[in-house]
């Protein structure tokens, strides 16, 4: 994904930097989690998630589907900081949402 | 009995006076409850009050009608409480915007004509704010239109679950009226 020059420097750095469970990885996305609750409606959060990411309907109906009935789905994926302004977009709309560096 | 259409670009939406009285007094209830948390305005560092940030811890909502429209945006509690530090004020701020819109034009009359961009993303934003807080009083769970019928007319969760449920209609007519093609 990432194929600029810079990425030369931390790709150096990250293979002397210490090995541990607190390491923070930089080739490793964030993502944005949405839960599933009983409050939201179906049409709403496939109508949010359009709005919000310019998805296709279709694309917004499979996640909300997933949100519902897996419990949670990522909605989108990039750096920390795109994924606290999802999340803040998100709790603006009342959906419940956090970020995570993926696993 | 109110409607919602939709009118070409425009999504029309019809309320009685009843309705609408008691749209503002939820709505109204809603703003309270966002505009409790406001205290720490008061000591902060002018800079930081003015771009929405505290400069002191921002506390967790222990009630958890404030928490669901106010939720941690880390599963990490050290992570989601430097995140809500930051962006609280803001958080707020939004979504009592969206209040003050749909309270002006519910307050402007009968008849309301919003574009689908913003006017029906306020509306639909500050609906459901309201049926968070009281889904989560009622802490309605996706089987909650069954339980209604074994409710008692006299139980006093029955107009809250009669509010909620017309809001729902609400909502999912201005979501459907805007979605349609």
């Amino acid at each position: 994904m990432r194929h600029d020059g810079w990425v030369a420097t931390p790709t150096v750095e990250q293979l002397d930097a210490p090995i541990g469970d607190d390491v923070v990885e930089p080739d490793r996305p964030w993502i944005t989690i949405v839960w599933n609750d009983p409050i939201n409606l179906m049409s709403y959060v496939t109508y949010i998630f359009q709005k919000l990411f310019g998805y296709s309907r279709e694309k917004a109906h499979k996640l909300m589907l997933d949100v519902h009935e897996k419990g949670r789905a990522v909605v989108s994926s990039g750096t920390r900081e795109q994924m606290e302004i999802d999340v803040s977009r998100l709790h603006t709309a009342g959906l419940w949402a956090t970020l995570q560096q993926d696993d | 009995m109110g409607s919602v259409k939709r009118r070409g670009e425009k999504v029309v939406v019809r309320l009685d006076a009843a309705e609408r009285s008691v749209l503002a007094s939820l709505l109204g209830a809603v703003r309270a409850l966002l505009d409790d948390g406001d205290d720490n305005a008061a000591d902060a560092d002018p800079l930081a009050a003015f771009v929405g940030m505290s400069d002191s811890p921002v506390e967790t909502p222990e009630d958890p009608i404030l928490l669901r429209l106010l939720p941690d945006a880390y599963q990490d509690a050290d992570e989601a409480a430097e995140f809500r530090r930051l962006t609280d004020a803001e958080l707020r701020a939004r979504k009592t915007e969206a209040i003050d819109r749909v309270l002006g034009d519910v307050a402007s009359g009968e008849r309301n004509e919003l574009d689908l961009e913003e006017g029906v993303g306020m509306w639909v934003q500050a609906v459901n704010d309201v049926r968070l807080v009281l889904g989560t009083r009622l802490d309605v769970q996706e089987d909650w239109p069954e339980r209604l019928d074994d409710l008692s007319p006299d139980d006093p969760r029955a107009v809250l679950y009669d509010f909620y449920s017309w809001l729902t209609d609400l909502q999912e007519g201005l979501v459907n009226a805007a979605m349609a093609d």
